[in-house]
C-alpha cells in the first residue's frame, strides 16, 4: 500500500467499470488511479410498473443490484417508493438508464443523468485541484481517498500546474495563419504551420517531455485543435493530446441556443483526458476573471475544469444544487416535471414582477452615498430559506422548516464571497494578492448572480417559480425599508435600483456619516449591506431620446478615493468601437480630476480640448481600424432578416467568403461611406481605410462626449459649437445640488420654472420691477 | 351572462388561431370571471391580466371579485403540461387552456416523443370535459417546422368536438366573435345565436 | 423566464398609445402639454410597479396628478416669496396711498 498526496487533475468514467482519477502528485509526478465506483438510479411509479421495469433490467447484460428503497422527493411531503439501481460500471449507465426510460416512459426517473464527477464530489468531497491524500494498492487501485480541503477553502495550497500556451500567429477567422507560438514556463518559440511534418515531430515532443497539466490555446477548440488533428491523420503522426491512454479526444459540435430570452451561440469544443485543454476565445467569462476565476468556478461548483471553463454559470449552479441534492439524500429529478400551484389572477398580478427600478432624479448631484445589499437575491434565499420544498419567511424571523436544498448549497458559497470581499477591502491596492482575489469573487459573483434567476428557469431541475416570486417580493420588501430607513433619518433618495440605493443629506460628506444607516438598514432587513463608497459628484443621466425620461441605469460619478464609477453609457456598452470608449473615458478620467464638485467648471476647458484632439486625429485618419469596430449581435439566422440589420449585413459578406455565421455571433465590422456601407472585420480582403466613414464615428464619438457633458450643464448644440469654434471659456456654471437636496436637472435648462432651486433673492430683486408688472398688488 | 357556459354543455371545443386567439380567449375569460369562477391553464406564457381587467371593468364594478375568481396555473414546458393536466381534478368550473401546443412544438423536444405526450394530454382534457365545458385554444406551428409539426394541431382538432377558427390577427375589427353554434359544429362561426363574446379583444 | 404580465414600462407605453387619437386631434401645443404629462407620470413607474393595480392607468392618472400638485405647490410657494420681497421693496411712505395700478392704463 502506497500513499499519495496532491491534486486532483482529473476525474471520469473507466469503459471497464469505476473511476479513473489524474493526481498531481506533491513530489511532480502525474499519477493514474482507478477507483471502483458503482452507481446508482432510480424509478419511482406504479408498484407493477416497477416490478416489470425489475423484471426488464434483471436481463439486461450489465451487472446490476436492485433494490426497493425509499427516498426523498423534495418536491413531495414524504418519502416515496422507488427502485433502486445500482450499476457497478458507471460507464455504461446512461446507455442502460436511455433504454429503461425508453421502454417505460411512463415512470418518473431521479439520479440519472448526473455527471460521475459531480456524483464523486457528493460521495467523497472531491472537486477539481482538490488537495486530497489517497491509499492506492499495487495495481493502483485507490482503498482510501481523503480530501483535505473543501471547495469553501479560502486560499488552498496552490497546484503546480504546468500549462503549455498554443496559439496561432493571426486570426485564423481573419487571415491565415503561418505559424503557431507555443510557450510553456519561461520557454517561448514559434514553430511554421508548414511544413506540417516537422511541426507534429515537435509538438508530440513537447507534449512528451513537458506533459502539461492544462493546453492553453487560441482557437483551439474551432480551429487549432481541428487543424492539427487533422494534419495527424493525414501524416500518421498521431499527437499525444490526451494524457489518458487508448481514448481519443471528445468533440462537441457547435449550436446556437435561446438562454434567458436571448439567442446565445456555442462554438465547436474539443476536450481531453487526463489534462485540460481551455480555449481562450471559447471559454465563458474568460475576459472577467481569466484561469484562476475558471479554476475557481470549477471548484466552488465542482464541475470538471474543461466543462467549467465553456458552460455557462447557469450549469454551474445546477451542478452545485445536484451535489448538494445527492449529499442530503434528496433525489434528483431527471425532467423539471413540478408545475405551479394555481394562483389567482390577482396573485399574479403581486407575484409577477421584478425588483424595483426608479427613475432617477435627473442631473449632477454632489456627496452621494451609494449603498448596496450584498448578494441580496441569495441572501434573501439563504435567510429566508427560500427552497422549492420550504416555507419562505422574513429574513429578519426564523422559520418554520429547517433550511431547505437552496440555502443548504448556496450558504457555504455566499460566506465564501462575503469572506474573500471583506479581504479585499483590507488589502492595500498594491498587494499582488488582490488580483487572484479579484478574479475568484468575480467567479463567486456569477454564479450567485445566476442562482437566482436558475429558480425560476423552467428546465431548472430544483425550479420553482412561486420560490422565485418569493424572492423578488423580498427584495421588494428589502428595498423600500431601505428606503423608508433613509428618509426617517432624513436622507433624500436619488436612486433606487432592486439592490441599491444613492442617498443625500446636508452635512452627510465622509462614510462615518453613513454608518448609523448602515445599521438601521441592516437590522429593518435583516440582510447585509454595505457603503460602496461616497461619490464627490454623481450624474444621473437622461434618455437619450426624451431628456425628460429618467434612466434607471446610466449614470457616472466619482468617488472620494478619485475612482471612476460609469454604468450604462457608451464606454460601458459592448457594441462600441474601442476608440470611442476610450476618448469617453479619458474625458471621465479629466474630470475626476477635479477635488470636489465645485471645481468640476475648472476642468471643462481641458476636457473640450481632449476631445477636439481626439477627433483631429480621426479626422486626420490616425486611428487604427481596429479600435473603430463595432461589435453588434446577430439575433437571427443571416437568412431569416427580412431587412437586414447591419450586422446582418456584415455577416453576409462573411458568409459569401466561405465564413459560416450564427446566431447570437457577435459580428464585427467597419462602418463605410457609400454601398457597401459595411464591412465585415472577419473577411479575408483588407479594408480600404480611405472608405471608412469618418463622419459617421465623429458623429458617434460626439454623442459619446454629449453624454459626459451634458449632466455638467453643456448641451449638445453648444457643445457642437465650442468644438467646432476655437472657444476655450468656460461658458456656464454648472449649479450643483449641496446637501440641500436641491437638484438642477436638465429639464431647467430648457423649464426654469421647473427648477426646485430656491431663487437668489438677489437675482429676484433685478427681475422685480418685472414681476411687479404681472402681479396686481393689494 | 351565465347562458354561454350552459349551453356550451360539457364538451372539449378548439380554438385555431394565430398567436393561439390570445385577445378571444383573454376577452372570453373576462366575461366568465365577471359571472362566475373560471379556471386558466396557460401552457404559452399568455396569460396578460391587463386586458382582463379592462374587460372585467366594463362590465361590472367588482373587478377584484371577478379577478379572485380566475384560477391560473402556467406551464413552461410540454412535460409540466401533462404534470399540469394530470393534476388538475375535473370539475364543474369552466376551464381555459391557453396555447396548448406552444411548448409541444418545441424543436428540443423530438416529435414522436411530443406526439406521445399529446395523447397522454389530449385524454387528460377529455377528463376534464366530462364535467365542465373546456376550451383549448392553439395556433398553427411557424412555418419552418410546420410540415413537421403540423401533425400536433391535427390530432388535437381531431379529438375536439366543436372547433372555430380565427382568421386574420392584423384586423381586429373584422374578427369574428367567438359565439356557439347551438346545433353543429361549422369551422367559421356563422350563427350568432349565442354569442359568447361581443367585440373583440385588443 | 415565468415573466407572464408586461412590465409597467410596457403597460405604460400601451396607455399612451391607446390616447394616441385624442392626441392627433389636439391643437400641437396641446400636444406638447399632454405629452409633458405622460412624462411626468413615467417618473413613477417603479411605485406604480409595486402597486400591482389591475388598472394601471389609474395610478398614472395619479402619478400625473402627484407631479401636476407638486408644480402647484413649488409656484404657491414661489408666489408667497415674491410677495414678500414686493411687499420689502414698498417705498416707506405707504400712507401716499395704494401703487399704481398698471393695469389702468389698460382700462377705460
Amino acid at each position: 500500500m502506497a500513499e499519495y498526496t496532491g491534486w486532483l487533475i482529473d476525474l471520469f468514467d473507466d469503459p471497464e467499470g469505476g473511476v479513473v482519477l489524474w493526481l498531481l502528485e506533491e513530489s511532480g509526478e502525474r499519477l493514474r488511479l482507478r477507483q471502483p465506483f458503482p452507481v446508482t438510479f432510480f424509478a419511482s411509479g406504479p408498484s407493477a410498473r416497477l416490478r416489470a421495469l425489475w423484471q426488464y433490467l434483471e436481463a439486461q447484460p450489465e451487472p446490476l443490484k436492485l433494490e426497493r428503497q425509499e427516498r426523498r422527493d423534495l418536491f413531495q411531503p414524504a418519502p416515496i417508493p422507488v427502485l433502486a439501481v445500482e450499476v457497478a460500471n458507471a460507464a455504461r449507465q446512461p446507455r442502460l438508464f436511455q433504454r429503461a426510460a425508453a421502454e417505460f416512459n411512463d415512470l418518473t426517473f431521479y439520479d440519472a443523468d448526473v455527471p460521475v464527477a459531480l456524483r464523486h464530489a457528493a460521495v467523497f468531497g472531491t472537486f477539481p485541484l482538490a488537495h486530497c491524500r489517497v491509499e492506492v494498492d499495487e495495481k493502483k487501485q485507490i482503498r482510501r481517498l481523503e480530501p483535505l480541503d473543501t471547495r469553501w477553502t479560502l486560499d488552498p495550497p496552490p497546484a503546480p500546474l504546468r500549462i503549455l500556451s498554443l496559439e496561432p500567429d493571426c486570426d485564423p477567422n481573419h487571415g491565415a495563419p503561418s505559424g503557431l507560438l507555443v510557450r510553456y514556463e519561461q520557454y517561448a518559440c514559434r514553430l511554421a504551420l508548414q511544413p506540417a511534418r516537422p511541426l507534429l515531430v515537435n509538438l508530440r515532443a513537447l507534449l512528451q517531455h513537458y506533459d502539461p497539466d492544462l493546453l492553453l490555446t487560441a482557437w483551439g477548440d474551432t480551429w487549432l485543435l481541428p487543424v492539427l488533428m487533422d494534419l495527424a491523420r493525414e501524416y500518421n503522426l498521431p499527437l499525444p493530446l490526451n494524457r489518458e491512454p487508448g481514448r481519443g479526444v471528445a468533440i462537441r459540435q457547435q449550436r446556437s441556443y435561446f438562454s434567458y430570452g436571448q439567442i446565445v451561440f456555442r462554438g465547436q469544443q474539443i476536450t481531453l483526458f487526463g489534462r485540460w485543454h481551455i480555449d481562450r476565445h471559447n471559454a465563458t467569462l474568460w475576459g472577467d476573471y481569466g484561469l484562476d476565476g475558471t479554476l475557481e468556478a470549477a471548484r466552488v461548483t465542482a464541475q470538471p475544469v474543461q466543462a467549467a471553463a465553456r458552460l455557462s454559470p447557469g450549469s454551474g449552479v445546477s451542478a452545485m444544487q445536484v451535489v448538494c441534492a445527492l449529499q442530503i439524500g434528496a433525489l434528483v429529478p431527471w425532467r423539471k416535471q413540478q408545475v405551479e400551484r394555481p394562483k389567482t389572477a390577482l396573485d399574479l398580478l403581486h407575484s409577477d414582477q421584478g425588483g424595483l427600478v426608479y427613475q432617477p432624479l435627473v442631473g449632477l448631484h454632489r456627496d452621494v452615498g451609494s449603498i448596496d445589499f450584498i448578494s441580496m437575491y441569495p441572501s434573501i434565499m439563504v435567510r429566508g430559506n427560500i427552497s422549492p420544498e420550504t416555507r419562505p419567511h422574513d429574513p429578519r424571523e426564523e422559520g418554520q422548516d429547517p433550511p431547505g436544498l437552496i440555502p443548504q448549497t448556496l450558504g457555504p458559497l455566499l460566506e465564501k464571497r462575503v469572506a474573500l470581499k471583506q479581504r479585499l477591502g483590507e488589502l492595500p491596492p498594491w498587494h499582488p494578492q488582490r488580483i487572484a482575489d479579484k478574479v475568484r469573487s468575480s467567479a463567486h459573483k456569477w454564479l450567485l448572480v445566476t442562482c437566482f434567476g436558475y429558480l425560476g428557469y423552467k428546465n431548472a431541475r430544483f425550479g420553482r417559480i412561486e420560490a422565485h416570486e418569493a424572492v423578488t417580493a423580498g427584495g421588494r420588501e428589502a428595498l423600500l425599508r431601505a428606503k423608508e430607513a433613509a428618509e426617517d433619518q432624513g436622507f433624500t433618495i436619488l436612486h433606487l435600483y432592486v439592490d441599491a440605493l444613492w442617498v443625500q443629506k446636508p452635512g452627510a460628506t465622509q462614510p462615518a456619516d453613513f454608518q448609523p444607516l448602515l445599521e438601521d438598514i441592516a437590522a429593518r432587513t435583516g440582510l447585509s449591506i454595505s457603503l460602496d463608497g461616497v461619490y464627490r459628484w454623481v450624474a444621473f443621466l437622461p434618455s437619450r431620446v426624451d431628456d425628460r425620461v429618467p434612466v434607471a441605469n446610466r449614470y457616472f460619478g466619482v468617488f472620494q478615493d478619485g475612482s471612476l464609477k460609469a454604468r450604462g453609457i457608451e464606454s460601458r456598452r459592448h457594441d462600441t468601437p474601442a476608440f470611442i470608449a476610450r476618448v469617453q473615458t479619458e474625458l471621465l478620467e479629466w474630470l475626476a480630476k477635479a477635488r470636489d464638485a465645485d471645481e468640476l467648471t475648472l476642468y471643462i476647458p481641458g476636457a473640450l480640448k481632449l476631445l477636439r484632439s481626439r477627433l483631429a486625429e480621426l479626422r486626420a485618419g490616425k486611428v487604427p481600424p481596429q479600435d473603430l469596430l463595432v461589435g453588434l449581435k446577430l439575433s437571427r439566422k443571416v437568412e431569416e432578416y427580412r431587412t437586414p440589420s447591419a450586422a446582418a449585413r456584415a455577416a453576409a459578406q462573411m458568409e459569401a467568403a466561405g465564413k459560416p455565421t450564427a446566431a447570437g455571433q457577435r459580428i464585427r465590422f467597419l462602418w463605410l461611406r457609400g454601398q457597401p456601407d459595411v464591412h465585415a472585420w472577419d473577411r479575408p480582403d483588407p479594408v480600404d481605410p480611405r472608405r471608412l466613414d469618418l463622419e459617421r464615428y465623429r458623429e458617434l464619438t460626439l454623442r459619446a462626449a454629449e453624454t459626459v457633458f451634458l449632466p455638467l450643464g453643456l448641451e449638445p448644440a453648444i457643445l457642437r459649437q465650442l468644438i467646432c469654434s476655437h472657444s476655450f471659456a468656460s461658458p456656464l456654471r454648472p449649479q450643483l445640488s449641496s446637501g440641500g437636496g436641491k437638484i438642477i436637472t436638465t429639464e431647467a435648462q430648457r423649464h426654469r420654472e421647473r427648477s426646485t432651486e430656491d431663487f437668489n433673492a438677489a437675482s429676484l430683486r433685478q427681475n422685480v420691477s418685472k414681476v411687479s408688472s404681472s402681479v396686481s398688488l393689494w | 351572462m351565465n347562458l354561454p357556459v350552459l349551453s356550451l354543455s360539457n364538451q372539449l371545443a378548439l380554438v385555431i388561431g394565430p398567436h393561439a386567439a390570445q385577445a378571444q380567449m383573454l376577452d372570453l375569460a373576462a366575461r366568465l370571471a365577471a359571472a362566475g369562477p373560471v379556471r386558466v391553464l396557460d401552457c404559452g406564457n399568455q396569460f396578460n391580466v391587463y386586458p382582463v381587467a379592462r374587460a372585467v371593468r366594463r362590465q361590472t364594478a367588482g373587478l377584484s371579485e371577478a379577478l379572485g375568481r380566475i384560477r391560473l396555473a402556467r406551464a413552461f414546458t410540454c412535460y409540466q403540461v401533462l404534470a399540469l393536466l394530470e393534476e388538475t381534478p375535473a370539475e364543474s368550473t369552466p376551464t381555459l387552456v391557453f396555447d396548448l401546443l406552444a411548448t409541444f412544438y418545441d424543436e428540443d423536444v423530438k416529435l414522436p416523443e411530443s406526439q406521445r405526450l399529446l395523447r397522454i394530454c389530449l385524454s387528460g382534457l377529455r377528463r376534464l370535459a366530462q364535467a365542465a365545458p373546456v376550451i383549448v385554444a392553439a395556433r398553427p406551428p411557424k412555418p419552418v417546422v410546420y410540415a413537421e409539426r403540423v401533425i400536433l394541431l391535427e390530432s388535437l382538432r381531431a379529438a375536439a368536438s366543436t372547433v372555430w377558427e380565427t382568421v386574420d390577427a392584423a384586423a381586429p375589427s373584422a374578427e369574428p366573435p367567438l359565439s356557439l353554434p347551438n346545433s353543429s359544429p361549422s369551422p367559421r362561426s356563422g350563427s350568432r345565436s349565442t354569442p359568447l363574446a361581443d367585440g373583440v379583444g385588443e | 423566464m415565468g415573466r407572464t404580465l408586461p412590465s409597467v414600462t410596457q403597460n405604460f407605453l400601451i396607455e399612451e398609445e391607446s390616447f394616441s387619437r385624442f392626441r392627433r386631434a389636439l391643437r400641437r401645443s396641446d400636444q406638447l402639454v399632454l405629452d409633458d404629462l405622460f412624462a411626468s407620470a413615467r417618473r413613477h413607474l417603479a411605485a406604480a410597479a409595486y402597486a400591482a393595480h389591475a388598472l394601471p392607468m389609474e395610478i398614472f392618472l395619479l402619478a400625473m396628478l402627484l407631479e401636476e400638485h407638486k408644480e402647484v405647490q413649488r409656484l404657491r410657494a414661489q408666489v408667497e416669496r415674491v410677495e414678500v420681497l414686493i411687499v420689502d421693496t414698498l417705498p416707506d411712505d405707504l400712507d401716499a396711498g395704494p401703487a399704481p395700478d398698471p393695469e389702468d392704463d389698460q382700462n377705460g
